[in-house]
C-alpha cells in the first residue's frame, strides 16, 4: 500500500491504496466520484476520460503510483470551470445527450480541446473526440454542442 | 401541428442535466454499506459435459463470502423470455462459452476475480455444432431435448412458380448477415439487497422490470411479491438488455449471503455472454414484370440462434413478416428456420429480424431496378404497400402508413435529384488528382411493426398523481435506455395538464411504484406508453374538475385545465392545482391504460403486427479503390413515425441509428472460431467513431395515427434498418460490385476489385433471367 496526495477538482486529497490501482477506481470507489464512467477498462472507449494537469487521459490507464502531486479535473468539477460549464449547457441544449453514459468522457475530451483550440474546425472536433465512443447519438449533436460552446465562449 | 405548447417542440431532455454534471446514478454506480462483489465463472468450452465442480479451494480464499453452483438454486434454474431453456448456473452441460458455471461473492472485486481461478471444473468436451446448416442434418448432435430447431415458419400466398414463369426478370442471391454486438457503453450491472422483511430489491440494467420479477421468481422459487426491481436508467441497451443478464445472479447472491451485492460485467465478459444480432443466411429469388411490378418472391432464411432460445423464435417471425419489404408481392413462398448452435447467444437487437430481412430485400430491389433500367426509388414507389392493402403473408394494413410519402420526399431531395453531378465530384472536387476515389449514391426503404404483435400481452399504463404543491408525479414502468421517452412522455402530460415540464417529476421503471407498462422494446414506448400517459393526464384533469366543482360552485363539465389551474368556462373563477390538492378528499390520481391494437388472426408468436412505421434513406459513399476504405459522406433519412413529439429526439434516434447501420455495413462483426469469440474488446470489435459519422439530415414524414398520442407512432428501429442496404447499394453504384456479405471491409473491397468477376453481378451464386 502507498499513500498518494493529489488534487481533484481543486480539493486536496490523500488516499491510501495499492500502487497499481487505477485512478478510475480511486475516483469512483474511494472518493465517491462516480460521474467518471468505465466502459472497457482498457483505454479503448474514452468513457473514463479525465483531465490530468490539463491533459485528457483515460483514467483506467493511470495507476496510483503516478498520481502524487497531480491536478485532476473530473466531470463533477466542470461546473466550476468556464469552458466546462459552457460545454455542459451546450450538450443539454443541443440534444447531445441520450443514454448519457459516454457523456462525461466526451465533456472532458471537449474541455481539453477547447482549452487548446478555442475555435475548432469540424476536423479538429472529430480529431479531439476520436478517442471517445458513443453508441447512441451518431456524434452529430455532440459536434453541434462543441461548436455551440465554442461560439458562446468566443463572444 | 399548430396550437401545441409542448408537442413538437425542441425541449431538452429532462434527464440531461443530471447526465452532464455526473450526478445521475447508473446501475454500475451503485454501492451499499457492507457490499460484496459478485463474479461469474463462464464455461471453458463452447460445448461440453460438466463432470465435476470443486469449489473448496476458492471457498478457502480469505475474503470469499460464497461460491455458488446449481446446487444452490432453489427454483427451475432456468430463464428465457420466450421459453426458459437457459440455466442460471449449469448443472451437467455447457452449450456456449458464456454459460455460467459458478458464482462467487467476495469482499472485493479483486478477490472475486482471484477466486474464479481457484474453482476446479472438470469438462468432457462434446461435439461442436458451429454451423447452422449442420444443425438441421438428421445426424447432428442435439443441443436440446427437443432437437436443434428453435422455430420454423412456412407460408405461401398465390403461386410463386406461376409468378416466376410470368416474370420478365428474375434475380436470385444469397445474403449473409453477421453477428453484431450491441456495444452499449455501460456493461451489464446492478446491485441487490435483501431486507429484513424478506423483500429482495434489485436495482439493475434491464428493459422490462416486471418480467425480470417473474424470471427471478421462477428460476429461484422466491415469491414474486417479495421482489422489487428498480431499473429506470441504463447506459444504452438497443435490445441487448432485454433478456436477463445480471438479474438472477444478483438475486441469488443476495439471498444466499444476505449481504448487498454488486455485479458488473467486464467488457470481455459482456461480449461472450450477451445476446447479439442474429446472423441470418437469406436466399431470395424475386421476379418482376417489365413495368416494374413485383410478381413473385421466394425466400429461405436460416437463422443462427446460438445456444439458447431467448427471443430467437420471435426474431424469425419478424424476418418472415418483413421479407417482402414494404412492398406488395402477389405470389410468395417463404420458409424460415431458426436453429440452436454453440455460437454464443443471439436475441433482441434494434430492428429484430426486420433489419436482416431488409438487407436482403433492399439489395434485391436495387438489382431489379438495375436489371430493368428503372430508377431505384421509382421501382420502390411502384410496389409500395398503402393503407387498406393486404400484403406480405396475408396481413392487412389498417393503420396510418406513409412509406409512399417517404419515397416521394426522397425522390425530391437534392442528394437524389442531383446524384449524377454529386457522383461525379469524387475526391472533394480535386478531380483528376483523386481518380482512385469513386462516389456512389444508394437508397433503401424499410418498414417495421410496432409493439410485440399478435398473441402477446401488449399494454401500457401510466399513473399521474397531484402533489401538494400543485406539481405532479408521473409514474411509468418503462425504462429510459437513452431513447428520450421519459422526456417525450412528460411532454404529452404537460400538453394535457397545461403545466411546464419542470412541474412534472418522473418516476420510472420501478415495480414497487409504477404500474406494469410492458417492455421497452419493439418501437412501442412513445406510441403505447404515450397514449396511456395522455389518458392518465386526462383522467387526472377530470378528477381535479370533480374535486373543484363544489368549491368553485360550477358543474365539473363546465370547467377546464389551463395554466396550472382548473378554470371556469367564463374564465372568471379559477382554482390552482395546489389549492385543489389542499381540498379534503384524499390524494388525486389519474390513471391511463392502452392496449396496442392487434390483428384478428395469429400466424405465429407475435405475428403479425397491425401498427407499422417506415423509413427511406439516401446515402452518399466514397470508395477509395486503392485502400478499399468506404467513407459514408452524407445520409438523409425520411422516417414515417407519425406526429413528432420532440424533433431533437427523433433526429437523435435517426442519427444514432444511421451510424449504427454504418457499423453494421462496414465494420462490425463478432468473429467466432469453433464457438469461441475472437474479438472481445473495443479495439478489435470496431464500432464507428467520430471519424465515421457522416453529415446527416433527418426529415420526418408526419402521418398521424389516430390511436397514438397526438398522432404519434414510434421511430426507434426503422431509423437503423435502411442504412446497411443503402450502403451496399451505394457501393455498387460507385464501383459496380455487389456485396452480399457484411461487413464490407477494405479487405473485401480490395479483393473484389482485384478479381472483380467473383463479386460482380452474375457471379456464381447470382442468376439473372430475362424472358
Amino acid at each position: 500500500m502507498i499513500r498518494v496526495g493529489f488534487t481533484v477538482n481543486g480539493r486536496s486529497v490523500s488516499v491510501e491504496t495499492s500502487p497499481t490501482r487505477t485512478l478510475l477506481d480511486i475516483l469512483r470507489e474511494d472518493l465517491g466520484l462516480t460521474g467518471t464512467k468505465e466502459g472497457c477498462g482498457k483505454g479503448e472507449c474514452g468513457a473514463c476520460t479525465v483531465l490530468m494537469d490539463g491533459r485528457a487521459v483515460a483514467s483506467c490507464l493511470v495507476i496510483a503510483a503516478g498520481l502524487e502531486g497531480r491536478d485532476v479535473l473530473t466531470v463533477e468539477g466542470l461546473a466550476g470551470d468556464r469552458i466546462g460549464r459552457a460545454l455542459q449547457d451546450a450538450f443539454v441544449e443541443a440534444g447531445a445527450v441520450q443514454c448519457g453514459y459516454c457523456i462525461p468522457g466526451f465533456l472532458m475530451a471537449a474541455r481539453a480541446l477547447l482549452a487548446e483550440t478555442p475555435s475548432p474546425s469540424t476536423e479538429e472536433i472529430r480529431e479531439g473526440l476520436s478517442g471517445n465512443i458513443c453508441r447512441c447519438t451518431g456524434y452529430v449533436k455532440i459536434f453541434d454542442a462543441v461548436n455551440l460552446a465554442a461560439r458562446r465562449l468566443a463572444r | 401541428m399548430g396550437g401545441y405548447k409542448y408537442i413538437g417542440k425542441r425541449i431538452p431532455r429532462i434527464d440531461a442535466r443530471a447526465k452532464v454534471d455526473g450526478s445521475l446514478r447508473y446501475p454500475s454506480d451503485l454501492s451499499a454499506e457492507g457490499m460484496i462483489w459478485g463474479r461469474v465463472l463462464r464455461s471453458a468450452h463452447p460445448h461440453a459435459r460438466i463432470l465435476s465442480i470443486d469449489t473448496a479451494e476458492a471457498e478457502r480464499l480469505p475474503g470469499v463470502v460464497a461460491v455458488l453452483t446449481h446446487k444452490d438454486v432453489g427454483g427451475t434454474n432456468r430463464f428465457g423470455i420466450e421459453r426458459q431453456d437457459q440455466p442460471v448456473l449449469c448443472e451437467d452441460r455447457v452449450r456456449y462459452v458464456g454459460d455460467a458455471v459458478a458464482l462467487v461473492g467476495a469482499e472485493t472485486k479483486e478477490i472475486a476475480e482471484r477466486a474464479l481461478d481457484l474453482i476446479r471444473v472438470e469438462y468432457e468436451p462434446l461435439t461442436l455444432l458451429d454451423d447452422p446448416r449442420a444443425a438441421l442434418e438428421p445426424g447432428a448432435v442435439r443441443l436440446h431435448e427437443g432437437g436443434n430447431v428453435v422455430h420454423e415458419l412456412h407460408f405461401t400466398r398465390g403461386d410463386a412458380a406461376a409468378g416466376f414463369a410470368a416474370a420478365d426478370l428474375v434475380v436470385e442471391r444469397t445474403y449473409r448477415t453477421q453477428m453484431m454486438d450491441h456495444a452499449f457503453l455501460e456493461c451489464e450491472a446492478g446491485l441487490a439487497r435483501l431486507g429484513d422483511d424478506g423483500v429482495l430489491t434489485v436495482e439493475c440494467c434491464g428493459q422490462y422490470a416486471f418480467r425480470d420479477v417473474t424470471q427471478i421468481a421462477r428460476a429461484l422459487d422466491y415469491p414474486p411479491e417479495k421482489i422489487r426491481m428498480i431499473e429506470p436508467y441504463t447506459g444504452g441497451a438497443f435490445g441487448g438488455k432485454d433478456e436477463v443478464t445480471v438479474q438472477i445472479h444478483l438475486a441469488l447472491l443476495a439471498l444466499k449471503t444476505r449481504r448487498p451485492c454488486k455485479i458488473w460485467l467486464s467488457r470481455e465478459e459482456h461480449f461472450i455472454s450477451c445476446t447479439h444480432r442474429h446472423p441470418v443466411e437469406i436466399r431470395m429469388k424475386t421476379g418482376v414484370a417489365r413495368d416494374g411490378k413485383l410478381v413473385a418472391h421466394e425466400v429461405q432464411a436460416l437463422q443462427d440462434g446460438g445456444a439458447y432460445a431467448s427471443l430467437t423464435g420471435p426474431v424469425l417471425c419478424l424476418v418472415v413478416e418483413h421479407c417482402c419489404g414494404p412492398y406488395l408481392v402477389p405470389n410468395l413462398r417463404v420458409d424460415g428456420w431458426a436453429v440452436y448452435t454453440n455460437n454464443g447467444m443471439s436475441g433482441a437487437y434494434r430492428g429484430f429480424g426486420a433489419t436482416q430481412a431488409h438487407v436482403a430485400m433492399e439489395s434485391q430491389m436495387d438489382l431489379l431496378a438495375r436489371g430493368l433500367g428503372m430508377d431505384p426509388l421509382g421501382l420502390r414507389a411502384r410496389n409500395v404497400i398503402r393503407k387498406g392493402d393486404t400484403f406480405g403473408i396475408g396481413q392487412e394494413m389498417v393503420m396510418a402508413f406513409a412509406v409512399d410519402k417517404t419515397i416521394e420526399r426522397a425522390m425530391a431531395h437534392p442528394l437524389w435529384r442531383d446524384r449524377e453531378r454529386i457522383r461525379g465530384a469524387a475526391g472533394d472536387g480535386a478531380g483528376a488528382a483523386r481518380r482512385w476515389k469513386r462516389r456512389g449514391i444508394g437508397v433503401a426503404t424499410c418498414f417495421q411493426g410496432s409493439g410485440l404483435g399478435k398473441g402477446l400481452p401488449d399494454y401500457a399504463a401510466t399513473t399521474i398523481e397531484l402533489a401538494g404543491d400543485g406539481s405532479v408525479n408521473l409514474f411509468q414502468g418503462t425504462i429510459e435506455i437513452g431513447q428520450g421517452s421519459y422526456t417525450g412522455l412528460a411532454q404529452v402530460a404537460a400538453e394535457i395538464l397545461d403545466i411546464p415540464i419542470e412541474r412534472i417529476t418522473f418516476i420510472g421503471g420501478d415495480t414497487g411504484r409504477t404500474l406494469d407498462s410492458g417492455t421497452t422494446t419493439a418501437s412501442r414506448v412513445m406510441y403505447a406508453a404515450g397514449e396511456a400517459t395522455l389518458r392518465a393526464a386526462r383522467d387526472l384533469v377530470a378528477k381535479m374538475k370533480e374535486r373543484a366543482a363544489g368549491p368553485m360552485g360550477a358543474p365539473a363539465e363546465s370547467l377546464a385545465a389551463g395554466g396550472g389551474a382548473i378554470v371556469s368556462g367564463d374564465g372568471r373563477r379559477s382554482m390552482s392545482f395546489a389549492e385543489i390538492a389542499a381540498l379534503p378528499g384524499g390524494p388525486i390520481r389519474g390513471e391511463g391504460w392502452f392496449h396496442i391494437p392487434a390483428a384478428d388472426r395469429e400466424f405465429s408468436m407475435g405475428l403479425p403486427h397491425l401498427v407499422f412505421c417506415s423509413n427511406t434513406q439516401i446515402v452518399l459513399v466514397e470508395v477509395d479503390t486503392l485502400t478499399g476504405e468506404v467513407a459514408v459522406l452524407k445520409a438523409v433519412a425520411f422516417p414515417d413515425c407519425g406526429t413528432v413529439i420532440n424533433p431533437i429526439n427523433v433526429e437523435g434516434q435517426s442519427e444514432g441509428g444511421i451510424v449504427m447501420g454504418i457499423g453494421y455495413a462496414l465494420y462490425e462483426e463478432n468473429v467466432l472460431e469453433k464457438g469461441r469469440f475472437m474479438n472481445t474488446g473495443l479495439s478489435t470489435y470496431i464500432v464507428p467513431s467520430s471519424w465515421e459519422a457522416p453529415e446527416i439530415e433527418t426529415i420526418p414524414v408526419e402521418e398521424p395515427e389516430g390511436t397514438g398520442p397526438f398522432g404519434a407512432r414510434s421511430v426507434a428501429e426503422v431509423v437503423t434498418t435502411p442504412t446497411a442496404p443503402a450502403i451496399l447499394n451505394a457501393i455498387e453504384d460507385a464501383i459496380g460490385i455487389r456485396f452480399t456479405e457484411m461487413p464490407v471491409t477494405p479487405e473485401k473491397i480490395v479483393a473484389a476489385l482485384a478479381g472483380e468477376s467473383a463479386y460482380r453481378r452474375g457471379d456464381t451464386e447470382g442468376t439473372e433471367e430475362g424472358h
